[in-house]
């Protein structure tokens, strides 16, 4: 037994194997409670991935002076922006809130006219084009649109929910029940993709390979 | 009798983990060989892989890391040997900063390059992470050029044939999306499609359901995690990871079903108990 064991031990591939499964068991042992194992296990990860972050970072931090001394001098603000995000550490803190402003202000700029337009104004539309154009088919896009409608009505804070309004209004609560639920099946199988995937490197490439 | 069935409600939580422990683990020692249902999302988004012309060059853009590779490593291995089948070109913007590394690891792993003759530059282009998600994205898609210097092993842009004539958005003929949060669809959807009109087709994590609205209007085909790998791996007859993984995935669901309904037949009686 033990010889097996140094012999299929003695590839970097069945160490690495073997260390995942040390992991993989330290995270799984959560299920019982917080403890060291798993705690070490946890930092490892957090340690490692932060390691990781930290160096892209700093590569991609070079590489824009690269792009500087290469003539490329508008590469410059975004530098002075990072470096003023620091001076909120000094007296000038003032200075701190323009890379933020910019970001924020950048941000929403880049977004939100194209937010209307793809998640509402098309969608709506899309709804409403479907009864015509029987797409999907007929079933699903009437279905779609009355979801949607009654879905909108539920939210209708300015009426009292009474009448066909309370009935609308607990249609909609259905509808919306499913669409939670289906979403909360799928992160369960997220999770469970998750654990299939750990258990076959502790079972299919590690155990059964070792014995 | 209600009182009785109300205790089915009150399963204890171990109960389940040890079920879905076995059900994960004997389908591994002793394969199943479930049957597995194509749906036509992942068909459609099969079709566009497999109907593209040779040369035909796609925007291969993923949030995804070393930190998702348990739940859609499958997926992407599936989607790398389709475009290497079918001699698709791809450029790939990675949004998570490990997400270059990851990429160019996996392309080593399923040995491309010997398979299929994949070769770096001429079929694909790896670009290095960029922070800023959105304002990167939208940085990326207007001019490539401006937003990198140099792709990820730092060979400067213009060195590289694919990148030739390939300047913004408008000369890729498709994006393929692949992304590990369910919001993360809106962000493809407002940049590549609201705004310069590319169709995507895009696989998730298990978030199919935030990609179904926008089936048919911006997403042409869509495939989840390594349920729609296996998918993919039957309909390219590309045998791989996701295939592997069916018979526990699907004895679990439907051990997690038989364990929702025992659970509402308890909750059920309870009611019925306490009414009577």
């Amino acid at each position: 037994m033990l010889p097996i064991l140094i012999e299929a031990l003695a590839t970097n591939e069945a160490i690495t194997l073997l260390f995942q499964t040390i992991l993989i068991f330290g995270m799984l042992s959560f299920l019982w409670k917080t403890n060291p194992y798993y705690t070490v296990t946890e930092q490892m990860m957090i340690g490692g991935r932060t390691a990781v972050f930290f160096l892209v970072m700093l590569e991609g931090i070079i590489g824009v002076f690269g792009d500087i001394a290469a003539g490329m001098v508008w590469r410059i603000i975004p530098v002075v922006m990072g470096v003023l995000f620091f001076v909120g550490l000094t007296r000038i803190r003032w200075a701190g809130r323009y890379p933020n402003a910019i970001i924020t202000g950048g941000g929403l700029g880049v977004l939100f006219g194209l937010s209307l337009r793809a998640q509402i104004v098309d969608q709506m539309a899309s709804s409403i084009m479907a009864l015509v154009t029987f797409n999907p088919d007929p079933i699903s896009g009437v279905i779609i649109f009355v979801g949607t409608i009654l879905t909108v009505s539920y939210f209708l804070y300015t009426y009292k929910q009474e009448g066909p309004l309370a009935w609308t209004s607990r249609i909609a609560r259905w509808f919306m029940a499913i669409s939670f639920g289906n979403m909360w099946a799928q992160i369960i199988f997220y999770r469970l993709d998750g654990l299939i995937a750990c258990m076959k490197i502790v079972v299919q490439d590690f155990l059964l390979r070792l014995f | 009798m209600s009182k009785i069935l109300g205790k089915l409600g009150r399963i204890p939580w171990w109960a389940y983990y040890i079920t879905i422990f076995v059900t994960v683990i004997i389908p591994m020692i002793f394969p199943l060989g479930l049957p597995l249902l194509i749906e036509p999302m992942t068909q459609r988004y099969f079709d566009v892989l497999d109907t593209a012309p040779a040369g035909t060059i796609v925007l291969y853009s993923s949030t995804q890391g070393f930190d998702s590779e348990k739940v859609t490593g499958p997926i992407t291995e599936a989607n790398l040997k389709l475009l290497a089948k079918n001699n698709i070109k791809f450029v790939y913007e990675p949004w998570s900063a490990d997400g270059a590394i990851y990429a160019a690891v996996l392309i080593d792993r399923l040995n491309l390059d010997e398979t299929y003759g994949l070769v770096y530059g001429e079929d694909y282009v790896l670009m290095p992470f960029l922070a800023g998600m959105e304002s990167a994205m939208a940085a990326g898609a207007s001019d490539f050029r401006v937003a990198y210097s140099q792709d990820h092993f730092g060979h400067p842009i213009n060195s590289l044939p694919l990148m030739e004539n390939l300047y913004n958005i408008d000369d890729v003929d498709f994006v393929i999306w692949g992304y590990t949060h369910c919001t993360h669809i809106d962000i493809a959807m407002r940049q590549y499609y609201t705004l310069y009109g590319k169709e995507l087709i895009t696989y998730t994590s298990g978030c199919a359901s935030s990609a179904a609205p926008y089936f048919d209007k911006g997403v042409i085909g869509f495939a989840d995690a390594a349920y729609g790998a296996a998918q993919l791996e039957i309909l390219g007859e590309i045998p791989g990871s996701g295939l592997k993984r069916m018979d526990p995935r699907t004895l679990t669901i439907l051990t997690s079903v038989v364990f929702v309904v025992i659970a509402n037949i308890g909750y059920f009686a309870d009611r019925q108990g306490r009414k009577n």
